[in-house]
């Protein structure tokens, strides 16, 4: 499946929104929100947050990368994994 | 102090004392026993509330029936605070949440995390019936406190209980056993009086408000919290009312956001389930009730079975307590011996419970969940027997 880079943030919205039960209309939900203090993602839901990366995108994070505070945010996650494509096909041009 | 179980004997004796007399009436009148007792809900849940049941077990997740951590799973515990945030309009966070198996254990972690042998707990009465059985077992020193006569917050009364020693304050609302309803100037005039008392003596006092009637008030009423009026507040809380599945303990117990001490409170209420060792919810009730947040229980019935009740008895001579709320009609007995009324109806075949189960004397609780079909035979041995007893009084 192709990705395009402003597919990667909706993509990772989506998996969180269905696996950890979000509703539509919470306020709370956004892209720049810290999804561990907000209660959107706990030790569980990153474990199925991660397969879900592994899985769709191909790649791991080291140890560093995944304790670093771009790794709580919908956001921050998506330009960690921008960054990583990048790295893989130069030609690809993040939004 | 912490005592053996044995020298529990004064709060844990009447209920055996009841549930010997209830054992005996079942074996005597069988099937045609009218149950007006606990609130047990003879025509079962929903068939929502059995599909959601159903698809929480279904839930073909590796993960889903195993270990969740303290205080609850984080996704039940958000959308439990997603949901009060929007009935309080108080920004509750999920770590405000603590689930529990039920309201039972709600009190006992909250009891426990909050209250110690030093302090001291008003308890409003009449009041759940294990309240102060709970104090006493976990060792915390309690005073109860009358409601005034038509069962509201009796205001100089609660404050002339307040002492240094005052750590908190207990009661139901919607209350069991009488259904009342506190109104929003009741529960702001509390807020007052107690933030006066912490200022005055220099101490904390802490407001539990149990709520686990609060979906089953049946005739319009305001439900006011004292969460939205009294920073130090936590909400107790049960599921198995408003779904009709008691037995299944689901609950939690809730930290107001605008107490002082939260951050600390939610740390040592999780810190709570863990020391007790058996507070902690299962999986499988934690996902269940998360598809039923919206869920709101059909009350018409009960509306209209309260309504025939509560105008039978008071047509033929009981006083019956005025009340919008909770399955229950609290009636004066026409004995000074609530048990021996109570003895007197079970002889005939109906089962109600003494008000000294409540810690009052001299009334009686009717519970509106019996089979369809058995109030009416049931109003029709109340009045009877209140017709014998005034023809042997006069006699």
């Amino acid at each position: 499946m192709a990705i395009s880079p402003s597919s990667i943030a909706p993509m990772i919205e989506a998996f969180i929104k269905k696996e950890r039960q979000v509703p539509d209309n919470d306020p709370l939900f956004t892209r720049d929100a810290n999804l561990f203090d907000l209660g959107f993602v706990d030790s569980m839901g990153f474990i199925q947050l991660l397969a879900f990366i592994e899985s769709t995108f191909h790649m791991t994070f080291d140890v560093d990368r995944l304790f670093s505070p771009d790794f709580t945010t919908i956001n921050g996650i998506t330009k960690l994994i921008q960054s990583r494509l990048k790295e893989r096909q130069p030609e690809w041009q993040a939004p | 102090m912490w005592k053996p179980i044995s020298e529990l004997e004064t709060f844990l004796g009447p209920q055996e004392r009841f549930d010997a007399l209830t054992a005996a009436t079942f074996r005597r009148f069988g099937p045609k026993i009218v149950d007006f007792s606990y609130a047990n809900p003879y025509d079962g849940p929903a068939d929502d509330v059995r599909h959601a049941l159903h698809l929480a077990l279904e839930n073909k997740s590796d993960l889903s029936l195993q270990y969740s951590p303290y205080g609850g799973k984080t996704t039940t515990r958000r959308l439990v605070a997603s949901k009060l945030s929007a009935e309080y309009g108080l920004p509750f966070e999920f770590r405000d949440i603590i689930m529990t198996p039920g309201a039972m254990a709600a009190l006992n972690v909250a009891f426990r995390t909050i209250f110690g042998p030093d302090d001291e707990v008003l308890v409003i009465t009449p009041c759940w019936l294990d309240y102060p059985l709970y104090l006493q077992n976990l060792g915390i020193p309690f005073r109860f406190v009358s409601t005034t006569e038509d069962k509201h917050l009796d205001m100089p009364a609660i404050e002339r209980a307040l002492t240094p020693k005052t750590r908190g304050i207990i009661f139901s609302h919607p209350c069991c056993p009488t259904g009342v309803v506190y109104s929003r100037d009741e529960i702001d005039a509390l807020s007052k009086l107690l933030l006066e008392a912490e200022s005055r003596l220099n101490t904390q006092i802490y407001l539990i408000s149990d709520e686990v009637h609060q979906r089953l008030i049946w005739r319009a009423a305001d439900f006011y919290s004292p969460l939205q009026s009294y920073p130090r507040s936590l909400r107790v809380y049960s599921f198995g009312k408003a779904l009709a599945i008691q037995g299944q303990r689901i609950g939690y117990v809730a930290v107001s956001p605008e107490m002082p001490e939260r951050e600390s409170m939610r740390k040592q209420l999780e810190r709570c389930v863990r020391a007790t060792g058996f507070c902690g919810p299962t999986s499988l009730m934690q996902d269940a009730i998360c598809r039923l947040l919206d869920y709101n229980p059909r009350l018409d019935l009960l509306a209209q079975n309260q309504e025939a009740i509560r105008t039978a008895l008071t047509a033929c001579g009981y006083t019956v307590c005025d009340a919008p709320a909770t399955f229950f009609v609290y009636v004066k007995s026409p004995l000074e011996d609530d048990f021996t009324f109570t003895e007197l109806l079970a002889s005939h075949g109906v089962l109600v419970i003494p008000s000294t189960l409540f810690h009052e004397r001299g009334y009686f609780r009717i519970s509106v969940t019996a089979k369809a079909g058995s109030l009416p035979s049931g109003v029709r041995v109340l009045q009877q027997v209140l017709e014998d007893l005034s023809v042997y009084q006069q006699a």
